[in-house]
């Protein structure tokens, strides 16, 4: 289980980059182990960023995505390490319909954080499922919902 | 004074047709004046320059430039930030140095805290107050930002942006907009007093002052005084050309009636403070008292003393005749005068008057030029803007456009070039052998892909061919790291610990020639690792790997990470052989320091119309990708290649701080680089001649070095490579490529390497069985 559940937290493969060789390997395949670095210094996100990414998310529910996205990269300017501040950014994408950034950005997101915030990992992987699906892409999605099944049944 | 959207945007007001009561009550002169001038040139005439008038006022009134600024300074409690380099950013904003930092665009900077007062201004996410702070700074970041005042937190908050140049209309004329009731009083009094006494009263022309301008002249014996009011030489500024003859005074006579008729005194008092000419700088002319404040004082109008208003009023009689810089006692003169005036009307009381007087003329002496400061950086906005906006767009319409660049990298960017291209030409250049060397450099931030700095010649200032974007040169090794990265995604078939065939070796290339690749010492040296051919940068191994892995993957790798040409995947494009600007590299070392996601490289952020709103922004876009494993590898490589390979002298200039990169040069010493990246920057230098010729410089001994200085000039923050949990490490026989794990082994040289995905060598080398005493015995061990 805890394998599985590791696993399924690892970045998905960039579905969009040239694999120069066919064999590379998808990440998160069937590693044992964790594949992503925990890049992120959670103790260490300035209150300036968190401020505007509050500020960003009140202008987002108002409908107002250009401030929420201009708000957003400010946050990110400050803590371009912070993974909930990507993933805020990927969740924006979604609402503007912009599927494609919307899951690279969620990708990122769940690549910083490693396998340190399963919650976080699953409202990626929530992006993701939903991204691929309005992209049509019915294979992804359905790795994306797996990958969605094995978090939840973990977090509960 | 910022410039007011809402004075441009309101509504003029409504022409006063068939207001002939109002008329009949002026009497007098308005409709005698009409009357005359119709009778002399008839009706047509009149109606004619009416309406040239009211198209003029009506419409829009100026071309103005589109201004162009850098990237506004955040600050918050946590933000990385040397009192050096607050210093360095505040006076590029031409803050003042005060006891008190209280005024705005005034700052003082102690040992651990600094108090700074900035100014409101309008950003695309909306406006920005003014703050009055202090800062307290340790450990090369702020810890808190309080208000001056009232001691309270300031969470977040911006400095109003560093202008780094303007986009002109083709005549040249260059002005601030400012709305009248921003203006000081002082200033309308004084320009009253001594241009137009009765301004306020006369219906556009006055009769008396021109009278006592013709008796003081008489007297005189030559013109001591104009009897022309404002209206008048709003006239003269606005329509007409500057020639003296007597259809012209007529012209100007009849038009300033029918302005005076047509409009109020409020508005044209401040069509006039906006038009009137008071400088010139080469191309560029200054009008109106906005852009006249930042062009002599670089300050605000509202921020001048009276005396410097003073000077300023007394500018509008002859900008060049009692131009400050040139003529300092003749605008002297005329700036007491304007004193006098004033204190003579009762506009200043006479004690101020006395210490305006008793100031010097304290005009910035350098001349601003119209130029930027930063032509290559300016150069880079204006190719990004010719996608979306039209040429005239941009010199007429105001525009705001709000950029990525950061002074602060910016300058030290180019402070550190000039001294290490120095030194190299120094060191190297015996008998004038580098006369002649260019270079150029980039840095970016690669999250976000924007970039911080550009310098595009040796002599940054000069606003010439653009190397850092325009020049198009071979890259040599600079490459290379994408050729290992191309192999490196598949750990199943290549680890840094693969063993590669640095034997010599003729390709036939597509068109039949043979091509026998070298090394740049031209040994060659058999077997040798992965990470041996990267790091000391050999090219026979390399071009196998290409060729082993297929050049086209390597160009296909090369796209994903935002390269926009398509290059033949012949196997000299493994050695470097394509054409690339610093820009298109820095653009691709991004992705090596971004985890693998390319971010394309962006210099605008916003770009704001004349009121405010935004037009475009330019926001956060990823590329595409590679597996962070495989460039979590590539740069422990990379950053080996600074400490033992051929960018060796980079460790030795950052003391161990850990960076990564690689060096380049191409043929015959045409071209050195090196890019590289620490956690926050990629940044690329270049260096070369312009017409080709060779500098026999290699990238390790000039390009490394300039690039380890910018990188100390603008703060090195060291990789973090330890900790991705996907990697583990393992000693590595250099000789065989096999896994070494005793440390008393007999190897001649081992290293430790990082493998992806358990990709490690599970052979044991011989050299380490050997040294295995439960093997080998100790008696082997002590012969060896």
């Amino acid at each position: 289980m805890l394998v599985l559940a590791l696993a399924a937290c690892a970045t998905p493969a960039p579905r969009d980059a040239a694999a120069p060789v066919p064999e590379a390997a998808s990440s998160g395949s069937d590693a044992a182990a964790p594949e992503v670095a925990p890049e992120a210094d959670f103790g260490t996100t300035p209150t300036a960023a968190l401020t505007l990414a509050q500020q960003a998310e009140s202008a987002r529910q108002a409908g107002d995505t250009a401030r929420a996205e201009q708000r957003l990269e400010r946050a990110l300017r400050i803590a371009p390490r912070d993974p909930g501040l990507w993933h805020q950014m990927a969740a924006l994408r979604l609402d503007q319909q912009r599927f494609q950034q919307a899951e690279r950005l969620a990708a990122r997101s769940l690549q910083m954080a490693g396998d340190g915030d399963r919650e976080l990992a699953l409202r990626n992987w929530r992006v993701i499922l939903e991204a691929r699906e309005a992209q049509g892409d019915a294979g992804g999605a359905e790795e994306a919902r797996e990958a969605i099944q094995r978090l939840e049944a973990d977090i509960v | 004074m910022p410039r007011k959207s809402s004075s441009r945007s309101r509504k003029r007001s409504t022409p006063r047709r068939g207001r002939i009561r109002r008329l009949l009550g002026a009497g007098g002169w308005t409709l005698t004046g009409l009357l005359l001038a119709g009778v002399a040139v008839g009706g047509f005439y009149v109606h004619q320059l009416d309406r040239e008038i009211r198209e003029r006022f009506e419409g829009q009134r100026w071309a103005l430039p589109a201004r162009v600024y850098a990237r506004p300074l955040e600050l918050y409690a946590g933000r990385p930030l040397t009192a050096e380099a607050l210093e360095t950013e505040l006076r590029a904003l031409n803050y003042r140095e005060t006891p008190d930092g209280a005024g705005p665009g005034e700052f003082r900077i102690d040992d651990s805290s600094a108090r700074l007062t900035t100014r409101p201004f309008v950003f695309g996410d909306g406006p920005e107050p003014a703050h009055s702070v202090r800062l307290r700074l340790s450990g090369g970041r702020v810890q808190s930002v309080s208000d001056q005042s009232s001691g309270r937190n300031v969470d977040l908050m911006r400095v109003e942006p560093l202008l780094i140049g303007s986009i002109y209309p083709t005549h040249g004329e260059d002005r601030i907009l400012v709305d009248i009731d921003e203006v000081p009083r002082e200033l309308i009094g004084a320009l009253l007093a001594i241009e137009d006494r009765r301004f306020m009263s006369h219906r556009g022309i006055d009769p008396v002052g021109i009278g006592r301008a013709a008796v003081a002249n008489l007297r005189a014996g030559r013109t001591v005084q104009g009897g022309s009011t404002l209206t008048q030489q709003l006239v003269k500024n606005f329509y007409l050309t500057r020639d003296q003859t007597l259809t012209r005074k007529l012209n100007e006579a009849v038009m300033a009636l029918l302005l005076e008729y047509r409009y109020d005194k409020r508005e044209i008092l401040e069509a006039y403070l906006n038009e009137v000419f008071l400088g010139q700088a080469g191309e560029r002319a200054i009008h109106g008292f906005g852009q006249a404040a930042q062009f002599y004082y670089q300050r605000p109008l509202n921020e001048l003393r009276l005396d410097q208003l003073a000077l300023l009023v007394g500018l509008a009689r002859g900008a060049s005749y009692y131009d400050p810089r040139r003529f300092p006692e003749r605008a002297k003169q005329r700036r007491d005068r304007v004193l006098e005036a004033m204190a003579d009307t009762g506009l200043a009381e006479r004690g101020r008057v006395e210490r305006a007087l008793a100031t010097g003329l304290d005009v910035s002496p350098v001349m601003p030029e119209g130029r930027s400061r930063f032509p290559a950086f300016l150069d880079l906005v204006r190719r990004e803007l010719r996608a979306d906006y039209a040429d005239e767009d941009l010199r007429s319409d105001g525009l705001r456009i709000f950029t990525t660049m950061d002074p602060v990298v910016q300058l030290r960017l180019e402070e550190r070039l000039v001294q290490g291209v120095d030194a190299v030409v120094r060191e190297r250049g015996e008998g004038g052998r580098l006369e002649g060397l260019q270079a150029a450099a980039v840095v970016t931030d690669p999250q976000s892909g924007e970039v911080l700095g550009v310098v595009g010649d040796r002599n940054p200032r000069y606003p010439g061919f653009n190397r850092a974007v325009e020049a198009q040169r071979q890259v040599g090794s600079v490459i290379k790291p994408f050729v290992y990265l191309a192999a490196l995604t598949n750990p199943r078939r290549y680890t840094l610990a693969t063993l590669l065939d640095d034997s010599a070796f003729t390709l036939q290339l597509p068109h039949g020639e043979p091509w026998t690749p070298r090394n740049f010492d031209r040994e060659y040296r058999g077997q040798v690792t992965a990470w041996e051919a990267l790091v000391q940068s050999y090219n026979v191994a390399t071009v196998r790997l290409a060729e082993d892995i297929g050049v086209s993957q390597v160009v296909s790798l090369l796209q994903t990470l935002g390269l926009q040409r398509n290059p033949a995947p012949l196997p000299s494009l493994a050695l470097g052989a394509i054409e690339l600007s610093p820009l298109e590299v820095a653009g691709l070392y991004q992705a090596l320091a971004n985890g693998g996601y390319a971010t394309g490289t962006r210099v605008i952020r916003d770009v704001l119309d004349q009121d405010d709103a935004v037009l475009s922004h330019y926001g956060l876009a990823l590329q595409g990708a590679v597996a962070d494993g495989s460039v979590r590898v590539l740069t422990h490589a990379l950053h080996d290649s600074t400490r033992e390979g051929t960018g060796r002298r980079i460790d030795a200039r950052l003391n161990g701080q850990v960076v990564a990169g690689k060096t380049g040069t191409t043929s015959n010493f045409r071209d050195s680089w090196f890019a590289g990246f620490d956690d926050r920057h990629v940044a690329v230098v270049w260096l070369g001649m312009d017409d080709n010729r060779p500098t026999g410089l290699t990238g390790g001994v000039s390009a490394a070095p300039v690039w380890a200085e910018i990188m100390d000039g603008i703060g090195v923050q060291s990789l973090r490579l330890e900790g991705h949990p996907g990697i583990e490490y393992q000693g590595v026989d250099l000789a065989s490529g096999l896994r070494v794990d005793n440390d008393d082994h007999a190897c001649e040289a081992v290293k430790t390497l990082p493998f992806w995905q358990n990709s490690g060598p599970e052979t044991r080398a011989e050299c380490d069985l050997r040294g295995d005493p439960g093997r080998q015995g100790w008696f082997e061990r002590l012969f060896r």
